[in-house]
């Protein structure tokens, strides 16, 4: 018996200290973002180890897009078309539309049933004939595909795009595909929804830009190492290397707040931007590329025509390598000769929302607008900056399905209320057990705080987010989880009743328990179960503490609270419970 | 200390034909809300734009007068926890995707004005989480009635069955009479008061399954009886600390969650009686009238 007790507790102890362990970090880290007086310390490392926020607790913006069918199945439409044609393919697209709107279905399929294969492969013919490796007689198949890369190349360009938003540390951003026309987007702590709007809806901004000597670059930076008050310094942070400089990966943070402080230092004549692309080096670091370039920029968007990826021909140097060519518009042409004169033997950025993609060096002067960029190690090189230099432009027009935002105000009003009901709710009945219960009441109190614990430190080490009615679901099983305890004592108070000794009475009590505790907790399990696949984030999260909640609050009646009675009772003899 | 005595037995099948009454007229009552007022659905499900704002001090009066002015658009304004100092307002418009022009407009007459929240929802997404809030309770009771089904048999199932269908109906209705919208996190409340509910039958049905095979020359009438006293402590002090936290969540949980705890105190009470005077009775019913062939030739 002893033996036993023994391992319930290494069991019970082992589970307590492995929850404390988790917890660790976030406690950590919420106790010293909430002092004002440690604001300065760095606790970006404990970040990632302690409980997330949900959006509605942190404030943010949550934006689900769409791919707008009807512009994008009419876009990818063979050219030529006649124009009752036309008609025709536009009236199935609005009817595939509505009909998958009613059934829930997807509109390629829906299009697909509503015309011919042989009307599709007619309506979609150019773009079948762009595939080679397709079958003919699949047309779905092929717009499926083409749908899936158009989606892909969006997802890359908005990650660009919020990434760069961010490029000066605001909140967490997140953005991922979402079924098979979708992207979420989820903005952590942005304040100001139309801005935040703007920049995801907005086309990516492009320049061509000079890149300037690495002597100017370590001139602005002993500026700003002289004249801020950083607790670093930039020249130890960077190390110049062909033309720019070098950042390892844990200092972008660091390196990031210092040029923001110090803009002015540098911003009316210059711009310091990031490498698109990072390098590993031999032992496994991550670094990034920082080029000064100039503020005002030689060549913008609209300037430049039709970049082409191609492989070279015969009679250049670089015969069958990959190239991108392009072309300039009038204007465009004139700056450019202009710019290419003078700059000899310098490099160019080329910049795609604040990030450099390329800087190649400039041969010789370009007057007629005709420009080659060479150097690239494949075609899919070749092909991204193609496609960087068409400005992003998305690869099919997208709509907002969906819009959620919560302010940072409403955020912290559901953290303070939350927070409040919990410790009322638990206080509550820490108190009506220990009333009704007298002490049995507080060995389940006991149980009930372990619980807790056992319930953040799972919820912490499954990464999960905390939303407002993930708070409510802990408080609900705060409530619940003492039923457990409830039935039991019941049942103790019973077998007392009918003349059994303490320890029988105990030992019975659990026994007829248990089976009633798992009927009861399996079917609450159950609706946690299916309510986790329906509903956003906060639901989930609802579900999710109290799925963890129940389960934990069987082991701790269960479990926990008997072992304390049995070892309670080998060590005092108990004449009389308190029950 | 204890609620009810040891020795209480109160006989509750006598109750039977009137809260069998008083269930039913509950029930219709319910429907005929629901088929009067038809369930008012939040733009999660409907699909459309809310906009919650807080400006200075106004007459709603005064300001849909202005928003009749500036934006040609029908916007409906019901004022919600407005504070002493600042009106707070929800605005609620068929979907936008830019609702940043209706800020702006408002900007001029009201520099103050502070978005506190905003709920847009496509037509599309709002459908399609209309049929899968719908799927997962439909999967929720199956889910539940086959499981019951398994480990008791399939009387206890329906009378199960029938106490949930009875707390969601009733629930529901006094949610459409209570003019409260039901969005996801209502559903949620639902399907939470479905496990609630369903908690205290089993406790109860546990106890007549126990009683039944520990007294074999007892009539079924008097073992519901019995179970239903023996486990009334236990059915109340659970519902009084469910209760109480979820109180606490109404008064202090914040207005996102105060129709979710107005829900659950509404289910928690209703689910309370359903598994003393539905649940039982109605596994009777079915007992007495439909009895298993088969299980008859045993017992004879």
């Amino acid at each position: 018996m002893f033996q036993r007790l023994h391992i319930r507790w290494v069991i019970i102890l082992g589970f307590l200290s492995l929850a404390i362990y988790f917890i660790n970090p976030t406690y950590q880290y919420y106790s010293i973002a909430s002092d004002p007086e440690l604001s300065d310390i760095n606790i970006d490392y404990l970040k990632d180890d302690a409980l997330k926020l949900g959006l509605d607790l942190q404030g943010g913006l949550y934006i689900v897009l769409e791919l707008d069918y009807k512009s994008y199945l009419l876009a990818q439409a063979n050219k030529s078309l006649t124009q009752s044609l036309k008609q025709e393919l536009e009236n199935n697209i609005d009817r595939a539309i509505k009909e998958s709107l009613l059934n829930q279905t997807d509109v390629l399929d829906e299009l697909s049933n509503l015309s011919s294969n042989a009307k599709l492969t007619k309506f979609y013919s150019s773009l079948l004939k762009a595939s080679p490796n397709s079958d003919p007689n699949n047309t779905l198949k092929v717009l499926k595909n083409k749908r899936k890369e158009s989606m892909t190349a969006i997802l890359d360009i908005m990650r660009n795009r919020i990434e760069n938003h961010n490029q000066y540390g605001v909140g967490e951003p997140s953005i991922q595909r979402f079924g098979s026309d979708r992207l979420v987007i989820e903005l952590a702590g942005v304040s100001d929804v139309s801005k935040a709007k703007e920049y995801i809806q907005r086309t990516a901004e492009f320049e061509l830009t000079l890149v300037h000597s690495i002597q100017k670059f370590n001139e602005i930076i002993f500026k700003i190492d002289n004249n801020g008050d950083n607790q670093f310094k930039l020249q130890d942070l960077l190390s110049a290397s062909r033309g720019s400089m070098l950042a390892i990966q844990k200092d972008y943070g660091i390196i990031n707040k210092i040029l923001k402080k110090s803009e002015s230092f540098f911003s009316d004549k210059y711009q310091i931007l990031w490498d698109h692309n990072t390098n590993n080096t031999a032992n496994d670091q991550v670094l990034r590329r920082l080029y000064l370039v100039n503020q005002k920029s030689a060549i913008s968007g609209g300037e430049i025509k039709e970049p082409k990826a191609l492989i070279s021909e015969f009679g250049n140097d670089d015969a069958g390598k990959w190239i991108v060519n392009l072309d300039m518009t009038k204007t465009g042409k004139v700056k450019w000769s202009r710019f290419t004169g003078n700059n000899i033997g310098n490099q160019v950025a080329i910049v795609l929302d604040k990030k450099v993609f390329m800087a190649p060096t400039i041969q010789n002067k370009i007057s007629s607008g005709g420009t080659r960029i060479t150097g690239f190690a494949n075609k899919q090189e070749a092909q991204d900056i193609a496609a960087v230099l068409k400005a992003g432009e998305l690869p099919a027009p997208i709509k907002i399905a969906q819009i959620n935002y919560i302010g940072p105000s409403l955020g912290q009003d559901s953290i303070d209320s939350g927070w409040k009901s919990m410790i009322f709710g638990i206080l509550i009945i820490f108190i009506f057990m220990i009333i009704y219960y007298n002490v049995s009441g507080l060995l389940a109190n006991l149980a009930l705080f372990i619980n807790m614990i056992l319930v953040l430190g799972i919820l912490i080490s499954m990464d999960a987010v905390l939303t407002l009615p993930g708070i409510a679901g802990l408080l609900l099983t705060v409530g619940m989880s003492v039923d457990a305890n409830i039935i039991i004592f019941e049942r103790i108070r019973e077998e007392i009743r009918i003349g059994s000794k303490v320890k029988a009475a105990i030992n019975n009590g659990y026994n007829r328990a248990f089976i009633t505790i798992l009927d009861a907790n399996v079917t609450t399990l159950l609706t946690a179960f299916v309510l986790s696949f329906i509903g956003s984030g906060p639901i989930k999260g609802f579900a999710t503490t109290l799925s963890i909640g129940i389960l934990c609050s069987m082991f701790s009646a269960i479990f926990i609270t008997r072992t304390i009675f049995l070892t309670l009772s080998n060590y005092i003899s108990i004449k009389k419970l308190s029950i | 200390m204890q609620i009810f005595k040891n020795t209480l037995q109160i006989n509750f099948s006598s109750y039977n034909f009137f809260t069998g009454i008083l269930s039913c007229l509950l029930i219709l009552i319910s429907l005929f809300i629901l088929f009067w007022k038809g369930l008012n659905l939040t733009v999660e499900f409907t699909g459309g734009t809310n906009i919650n704002i807080s400006i200075v001090k106004t007459q709603i009066k005064d300001f849909r007068e202005i928003l009749e002015t500036h934006i040609n658009q029908k916007i409906e304004v019901v004022e919600v926890n407005s504070s002493s100092e600042n009106s707070n307002f929800l605005l609620r418009t068929k979907f936008i995707e830019d609702e940043s022009f209706i800020i702006n407009q408002l900007s001029v007459y009201y520099p103050t004005i502070k978005v506190n929240s905003i709920d847009s929802f496509g037509p599309k997404l709002g459908s399609e989480l209309k049929s899968s809030a719908r799927n997962a309770i439909l999967l929720a009771l199956l889910l539940i009635s086959f499981y019951i089904a398994i480990r008791f048999d399939r009387y206890y199932a329906l009378g199960s069955l029938a106490a949930l269908t009875h707390d969601v109906v009733i629930t529901i209705g006094l949610l459409s009479f209570f003019n409260i919208e039901i969005g996801i996190t209502i559903i949620a409340a639902l399907l939470t008061i479905v496990g609630y509910s369903l908690n205290d039958t089993i406790v109860v049905y546990d106890r007549i399954r126990e009683n039944i095979n520990k007294l074999l020359d007892q009539e079924r009438i008097n073992i519901i009886n019995r179970s239903i006293n023996e486990t009334l402590n236990r059915t109340f002090v659970t519902s009084i600390t469910t209760l109480a936290v979820v109180l606490v969540l109404f008064f202090y949980g914040g207005v996102v969650l105060k129709p979710f705890a107005f829900t659950l105190i509404i289910g928690i009470i209703i689910g309370t009686y359903s598994s003393i005077f539905i649940a039982s009775p109605v596994m009777l019913f079915f007992e007495e009238k439909y009895p298993i062939p088969e299980f008859k030739e045993e017992e004879d």
